[in-house]
């Protein structure tokens, strides 16, 4: 019998140096996607895809920078899910993180492979363009995962008390599983950073090249990103897509104008709700399992620490989700070669 | 035809949606199909195909993709712990809470532009329709997200003037003319409410509302219940309500029973007495419909929307100032006026009527306290008795009916709780008549008074 998945799409941040060479050793058989994807970076003076990831080296300065990282993680997601054999997988719908919306988009068939290419090169490069402010992420759950609630209203009070301050505008920018991800100016980040404990010994941690993402700071940006894609690139889905307030737009009955507001207005200034995606995806659609698109393996934590803060088929802890997958996968990150294996 | 045959026809008839009166036979296959052909969903389907949206291939798919999709859900569903206990039971009858932007409300200068002329009139003593409407626009401009409904609410100002000036200030899609039909008033209101918003929704008489009873019992009051709090309309319902009204009506009009409402579970009922304590009460309802997501009803006395005098004509005794927009009265604070050994427990047309004998009791030598409940549902028990702290003997007054109103559950309150010698006067269990006669089953100044000095010259 086949098995039932939605697929969930990365966000920025996902193509590091253990990722370069991902569609060169992934994908060496989707030459026509990246030559269209080359030939369209070429046209505008941007580096191809190909030269990104076939790079010698990788490079914090070149690799991050939102012009460069978008498509390339829009790549190599894309890739990732031509990939999925679905004789044996059945697809129920698709979601993302962040920019893997528009990743999600092109999944479901609402963007064409270079259309969607076009939304994510182009808004990642107007993100780089204006680099407005920046983000950093904070966890409210334990080592086991466990939520801790007054940790979590601690952090939402602390960013209502530094947003209220004359210079400081600081927001929640995606709520991220186990993780808050932080956005606004650097008087706003910093006051976090100076106010709140050290955790783990690395959190608060800065997000290098991330502008302030879903906040209103980047009104500005979605105004440009209106100015230069067309409602014309959207059509209907093939596919349900769960957007970044848990919504979900099904095939054949979306308003292609109200989806091409959401995604270059709302989705953009207003925080992403990745967590509640995830308990749509879940509790809507119950697949066997989700797939974490690649590049990169770090979305794979966030979404089982949503699934758990959902509760769902049962689980609440850390052990029972290692348990579940080790019984029988509900989560499978494309990003480990393993685990990639199980479903192409 | 057979009886039971007759039955089983009108009970299909009702599933289907088919009169009664069109219906004189049992129905066989072919007349069961002729109507499930006319399933709506089905005329849905031949549209969107008919229009070249979907062929008929698509529809199947969406059929086929809806049901494996609840297959799945339900596969799992099935698979959650059971709730046990009734405390896992009832957790969800009350909604959780909602967080809410804290706002600092409207500057001064735009209260006073909005109030204009009613500006001079604040500080002068009001009636109670007057200080609700007052409270109402308050309210109205701190919450934009607060819509009205009701019939003749709007460009009339409603029956009583209770929502007048509501429309013009604050335009007709927020203050609502709706149709003569109560199930459409609170279907509106539920609709709102699971949307965001704040329903303020109006039943013009309370004998209307029984009308869409179950919009409340069966709808709205069970949601949060069988959704685990997932999903929630609150609203503050205002049904203009009770006897004593002269004049009009009769038993179309007015009711004074409250049992349609006091046993469902979760909802909260307010019963003002008096101008100041009606503005600070909705302040409270809305509060709790907006932070905590309650269904939340005022039943709004009607013979004491105008009431001007308490014991002689032009004593104005029963008006009030407008309390400031800042002071509420709680959920479960109840007003204790007076600190006589009498304790006469009401509520409403009850606290007035009550005051008014508590003057002539006073005269002939017994002190009384008038507790005035406030709230009928949660019952403030704790408000209660220690209101009652140091009274000897209790009265309980309720203009409702005997069977199936607030003294019953006041006098069960009183023997469970307290050893205090306790009686009650209560309406008759009659329907509210027309002329003269129109508050003769209900207590009144005099039979109070009588009610309690046999209750304090018993042994």
């Amino acid at each position: 019998m086949k098995k039932t998945a939605v697929v969930v799409a990365p966000g920025r941040g996902t193509y590091n140096r253990a990722e370069l060479g991902y569609l060169k050793n992934w994908h060496p058989d989707r030459t026509d996607l990246v030559a269209d994807f080359d030939d369209f970076r070429a046209g505008l003076g941007q580096k191809t895809i190909s030269e990104l990831d076939g790079a010698a080296r990788f490079s914090s300065a070149v690799h991050t920078r939102g012009d460069n990282a978008s498509p390339l993680i829009y790549t190599c997601a894309c890739a990732d899910f031509l990939s999925i054999n679905r004789d044996q997988i059945d697809i129920l719908a698709v979601t993302g993180n962040s920019m893997g919306w528009y990743t999600a988009l092109a999944c479901a068939g609402a963007l064409d492979p270079l259309g969607g290419l076009n939304v994510a090169n182009t808004m990642g490069t107007l993100m780089q363009e204006t680099l407005i402010g920046g983000q950093l992420v904070y966890p409210f759950v334990d080592d086991d995962w466990q939520a801790d609630a007054l940790r979590h209203a601690t952090i939402l009070a602390k960013i209502d008390e530094i947003d209220a301050g004359p210079d400081a505008v600081l927001s929640v920018s995606i709520n991220l599983g186990g993780l808050i991800v932080l956005a606004g100016n650097e008087a706003g980040l910093s006051a976090f950073e100076a106010q709140m404990p050290r955790l783990e010994d690395r959190f608060p941690i800065r997000l290098p090249n991330h502008a302030a993402f879903h906040t209103q700071l980047q009104d500005p940006v979605a105004e440009r990103g209106r100015a230069a894609l067309s409602a014309s690139l959207f059509a209907q889905p093939q596919l349900p897509l769960i957007d970044g307030r848990g919504g979900i737009w099904q095939p054949k009955a979306c308003n292609l104008n109200a989806l091409y507001s959401y995604t270059l207005g709302h989705q953009v200034t207003e925080t992403y709700d990745f967590t509640k995606a995830i308990r749509t995806a879940a509790m809507e659609f119950m697949p066997d399992m989700f797939i974490v698109l690649g590049p990169g393996t770090t979305l794979g934590g966030a979404t089982a620490q949503s699934l758990l803060l959902s509760n769902w088929k049962g689980m609440n802890t850390k052990p029972d989700f290692r348990t579940a997958q080790e019984n029988d996968p509900v989560l499978i990150s494309m990003g480990i070669p393993d685990q990639r294996r199980s479903v192409l | 035809m057979g009886a039971a045959k007759d039955e089983g026809v009108d009970v299909v008839g009702a599933l289907i949606g088919v009169d009664r009166f069109q219906v004189d036979h049992v129905a066989d296959d072919a007349e069961f199909e002729g109507w499930e052909s006319d399933d709506p969903l089905v005329h849905s389907a031949a549209a969107l195909i008919a229009g070249g949206t979907l062929t008929a291939d698509d529809v199947l798919g969406i059929y086929q993709s809806a049901e494996d999709q609840c297959t799945r859900v339900a596969a799992e569903a099935i698979k959650r712990p059971r709730l046990q206990t009734p405390a896992q039971v009832m957790a969800s009858i009350v909604p959780p809470l909602r967080p809410c932007k804290p706002t600092n409300g409207p500057t001064p200068e735009a209260r006073h532009a909005l109030f204009g002329a009613d500006v001079k009139q604040l500080d002068k003593p009001q009636p109670m329709s007057r200080l609700l409407n007052w409270a109402l626009t308050d309210l109205m401009q701190q919450h934009d997200e607060i819509v009205m409904m009701g019939e003749d609410i709007g460009t009339k100002g409603g029956v009583y003037g209770v929502t007048q000036k509501l429309s013009a200030r604050f335009g007709p899609d927020r203050v609502v003319d709706t149709l003569l039909d109560e199930q459409s008033i609170l279907g509106l209101a539920i609709g709102l409410g699971h949307n965001g918003f704040v329903p303020m929704p109006e039943i013009q008489f309370l004998a209307y509302l029984h009308n869409a009873e179950d919009q409340l019992r069966g709808e709205a009051a069970t949601l949060s219940f069988f959704s685990n709090g997932q999903f929630t309309n609150p609203m503050v319902l205002r049904i203009a309500g009770l006897g004593y009204q002269e004049g009009f009506g009769g038993h179309f009009h007015n009711d004074n029973s409250l049992a349609v409402l006091r046993d469902i579970p979760g909802i909260v009922i307010a019963c003002p007495s008096r101008g100041d304590d009606a503005a600070m009460m909705m302040r409270e309802c809305v509060r709790l419909a907006r932070e905590e997501q309650r269904i939340v009803v005022m039943v709004e006395p009607i013979a004491l929307y105008p009431m001007r005098d308490l014991l002689t004509e032009g004593d104005a005794g029963w008006m009030t100032t407008y309390p400031a927009p800042d002071r509420t009265i709680l959920l479960g604070e109840v007003g204790t006026h007076g600190t006589g050994p009498l304790a006469i427990l009401t509520y409403g047309n009850g606290r007035y009527l009550s005051t008014q004998a508590a003057a002539d009791l006073k005269a002939d030598g017994i002190a009384a306290r008038v507790i005035d409940i406030r709230w009928l549902a949660p019952l403030p028990t704790q408000g209660i008795l220690a209101a009652l702290d140091g009274a000897e003997r209790v009265l309980v007054v309720d203009e409702c009916r005997q069977t199936g109103n607030q003294s019953e559950a006041l006098m069960t309150l009183l023997s469970e709780h307290t050893a205090l010698p306790h009686a009650r006067i209560a309406a008759e269990d009659s329907f509210i008549p027309t002329g003269p006669a129109y508050a003769s089953t209900m207590p009144s100044r005099a039979s109070i008074a009588k009610a309690a000095k046999r209750l304090m010259s018993a042994p």
